[in-house]
């Protein structure tokens, strides 16, 4: 409910601001911000009272809502009830749910054919059973308002067939110039067979581009590979064997889609039997990781924090 | 000096007690009677569906079993509205241009379901299995009414908390044979009680115990 100030000339000397319009004092983006809360441009500066006053209220009468009648709600049953189903009953199914481009081993919970819980398959040597919370998260992508329900064309629903004759259009002008000016955006993804029709695409037509869209990513780990073995490569740790672990700002027990397979590791090599020494951990980093962080600097033996870009090398006193 | 209360002042104050205590005693009463009213509790309401389905005449008339058509009342959670496929076995067969049964017919060629107005319905903060109940022998006219001569149906008992607790209190007079589960007109050949007795014997039902909160309530 904040109101963005309009700005005290006066104070110019030390202007404090959140946005290039409100530093410009852009009358335009005021009113945009008046008309996207016009409750707040009604507020007087004592509105906080009476707002209190208002919810307090609501407050003390939301329970007379649990005393209305039961609603009349639709039923819908099946068209063609599957076999051996019974309503209510949940049945299991093992799947995967990708993340980060990287299959995750789950078992689902399922009502009636609805995804309603994933956990982590324990027949699956990766995970064991283990979940983390992107597996956990997963389930709610399947019910997000915002998810595609179909192909969109500048904004507006269309047809596969369309898409369809769109693009058998759009292949005509690309094989004049080899696909100059094709652009193609994907996801991380691990699917030799995307692999596979990607390759082809290329071949067909060799000036298209293809760019990576990731949340996070590990570019920064292919960057070290590259640098390391001459191209980008999947780092995976063998915790379990290893008996010193040097990490140079590198958040290796973080998230990422090895995140439950990593912290297994690293919590039996933690476990290990006497005859052979405990995992040694030395992290250099150039933010201090915080203590409730599962992963490197809080966890480790020996730390040494210094400047990004200038790692240290690790101290081992 | 004058005196401070006049000489009707007992009878005002004793009026004005009786008054306030009518006044809460009616008001409790009207409460709780307006809670188990046929308006809150949808007893007086029968509601439009799609099809005008008459259980007098297919449960009652034609004398179709309830689990012909509520097959998951067994086995599960839920006693189950029947697919669109169960409607047609019989309704490909009779009826078929009937206008009444022009839903259905949609329903299977735009494999879309049936939009159908649940009637029996107990709130989500109630944790209920049709299949332990039929299990241990309380019949679905307890619950449901007689549904066999409901033309449209409606909810013959008022689910309140009250409902299920006289029965968890004491089901013993509920208790039927596993043969007259879904018998609407079953009345106990001899003294209710005395049967009951037997079947909760033979069953192991644990007295007392279905009164605690969490049975239903998880």
């Amino acid at each position: 409910m904040t109101r963005h100030p309009h700005i005290d000339e006066q104070r110019s000397a030390l202007r404090l601001w959140a946005g290039i319009e409100e530093l410009s004092n852009d009358a335009a983006f005021q009113a945009w911000v008046d008309a996207e809360y016009p409750a707040a441009a009604e507020f007087g500066p004592t509105a906080r009272r009476q707002f209190l006053k208002l919810m307090g209220a609501s407050f003390a009468l939301a329970g007379l809502a649990g005393c209305e009648k039961s609603p009349f709600v639709a039923a819908l049953p099946y068209v063609d009830q599957p076999e051996n189903e019974t309503i209510g009953v949940p049945r299991y199914y093992a799947t995967a749910v990708t993340f980060d481009g990287y299959a995750q081993p789950v078992i689902a919970t399922t009502y009636s054919g609805r995804p309603t819980k994933l956990d982590g398959n324990p027949d699956h040597p990766v995970t064991a059973g283990r979940s983390d919370v992107f597996m956990q998260a997963a389930v709610l992508g399947l019910y997000d308002p915002d998810r595609a329900q179909g192909p969109t064309r500048h904004g507006e629903p269309t047809t596969w067939m369309e898409v369809a004759a769109a693009i058998s259009t759009l292949r005509g002008d690309w094989g004049g110039d080899q696909g100059e000016g094709l652009r193609l955006l994907i996801g991380p993804t691990s699917s030799p067979t995307l692999q596979g029709q990607l390759d082809a695409l290329g071949k067909q037509f060799p000036k298209m581009r293809i760019h990576l869209h990731e949340a996070a990513g590990e570019a920064a780990r292919r960057a070290s590979t590259s640098a390391a073995y001459g191209q980008p490569l999947d780092l995976h740790y063998v915790l379990e064997q290893a008996d010193v672990v040097v990490s140079f700002d590198d958040d290796f027990l973080g998230p990422g889609p090895n995140q439950v397979r990593n912290a297994r590791d690293w919590a039996s090599s933690r476990r290990r039997s006497s005859e052979r020494p405990r995992i040694h951990l030395h992290v250099a980093e150039s933010v201090p990781s915080a203590p409730r962080a599962r992963g490197r600097g809080s966890t480790a033996g020996r730390r040494r924090n210094g400047r990004s870009g200038s790692a240290l090398p690790p101290s081992r006193r | 000096m004058a005196q401070i209360f006049s000489p009707a002042a007992d009878t005002w104050m004793r009026l004005f007690l009786v008054g306030s205590l009518a006044i809460v005693a009616g008001g409790t009463v009207g409460v709780a009677g307006f809670a188990r009213s046929a308006y809150i509790t949808s007893t007086d309401f029968r509601p439009a569906q799609p099809v005008p389905f008459s259980h007098r005449h297919h449960a009652g008339e034609l004398g179709i079993d309830c689990r012909y058509c509520h097959s998951g009342v067994e086995a599960g959670p839920q006693a189950g509205l029947p697919p669109t496929e169960t409607c047609m076995t019989c309704h490909s067969q009779i009826w078929t241009n009937a206008s009444m049964l022009e839903p259905v017919r949609q329903s299977l060629v735009q494999n879309q379901p049936i939009e159908w107005t649940r009637v029996a319905k107990l709130p989500d903060y109630v944790f209920f299995r049709h299949d332990i109940h039929i299990a241990k022998g309380v019949g679905c006219v307890s619950c449901h009414g007689r549904i066999d001569e409901m033309a449209l149906t409606y909810r013959a008992k008022a689910f309140t908390m009250d409902f299920c607790l006289d029965c968890h209190r004491d089901p013993t007079p509920n208790l039927r044979p596993k043969d007259h589960i879904t018998d609407m007109a079953w009345k106990p050949p001899g003294e209710a009680r005395k049967e009951g007795e037997a079947i909760a014997a033979h069953e192991g039902i644990r007295f007392g115990e279905l009164t605690h909160c969490y049975v239903c309530h998880r």
